[in-house]
């Protein structure tokens, strides 16, 4: 890796933010990485989620993957877990649809009621 | 799948969630055919899958009894005029190994295989990938080392995220074809 210094500076300016909460972070996002989830387009919908928190200069906030959930039909899932509040369940999250549960669920702290799965 | 590359986060996911914490990704293009093998080391098929995995209805999944991702990944190489074979011997761990004819009319696009290999990080950080290409195997990643340079570090942050993914592409460029 040619970019080991960039990588270890990213690595102390998250420490440093997220020292407030204990080493916590302040939300988890979680997308439907299984077969489904992938072939419905789970990747870009992770990309999205990445680039819009990157963008809005979030560093406190995690992006990982869980498997099939049975709900194939309605992959991309996304769970967006913040700290201290019940998770809420996402469905046919696409990469629009994820810069706007960036905007509005974790920069605004309002769920967004059209996309939540149910 | 509309891209080869989701094909190998896909099959990485197998490796993930069979248990595997490392990958050894070999990844090369010889004029128009590309060709990835993916070696991990987790405890490998379960007998019943090990019978036929490419069977759709031998899966481990307990949501419901079928399982396409190496089904899809053999269809989709067989399609673009390669093939797919999966070794897994009684002493564990899974081989998969794919190849694709790029040029072949019926093929998929290569696809992010940067992207990919950045999403597969973030997804599964506990799962190390050792990603080498071309015929001299140069290891352009390798998370067993980088997690040692960089005690602490968080492939599911977006920065981190950003970072590899940028640095992946200029080294993975030569598995696409030219324009």
């Amino acid at each position: 890796m040619k970019n080991l210094d960039e990588l270890r500076k990213i690595r102390d300016e998250v420490r440093k933010s997220m020292e407030i909460r204990s080493g916590n972070h302040r939300a988890k996002i979680v997308v439907g990485m299984g077969t489904c989830g992938i072939a419905a387009g789970a990747r870009e919908t992770m990309q999205a989620l990445m680039g819009e928190l990157e963008q809005a200069g979030i560093n406190d906030v995690a992006v990982t993957a869980t498997g099939c959930a049975g709900f194939c039909e309605r992959e991309p899932l996304v769970d967006v877990e913040i700290a201290g509040q019940p998770a809420v369940r996402y469905g046919k999250v696409d990469a629009a649809a994820a810069r706007k549960i960036v905007q509005e669920h974790i920069v605004g702290g309002r769920k967004v009621d059209s996309l939540v799965f149910g | 799948m509309k891209e080869i590359a989701l094909h190998l986060l896909d099959i990485l996911e197998n490796s993930a969630k069979g248990g595997a914490t490392g990958v050894t990704l070999d990844l090369e293009r010889r004029g128009s055919v590309f060709h990835m093998r993916i070696v991990d080391n987790g405890p490998g098929l379960p007998p019943a899958v090990r019978l036929d995995p490419t069977d759709p209805f031998s899966t481990t999944r307990r949501e419901r009894p079928v399982g396409l991702g190496l089904a899809l990944l053999r269809m989709a190489a067989e399609h673009a005029g390669g093939g797919m074979q999966v070794r897994s011997p009684e002493a564990g761990g899974v081989e998969v190994e794919a190849s694709f004819n790029l040029q072949h009319i019926d093929a998929q696009p290569l696809g992010g295989l940067d992207d990919v290999l950045a999403t597969a990080l973030a997804s599964w950080p506990a799962l190390n990938l050792i990603v080498r290409v071309g015929a001299d195997h140069q290891v352009v990643l390798n998370t067993w080392e980088l997690k040692t340079e960089i005690n602490g570090i968080d492939f599911s942050n977006p920065k981190v995220h950003k970072s590899i993914s940028t640095s992946l592409r200029e080294a993975l460029s030569e598995l696409s074809l030219p324009e």
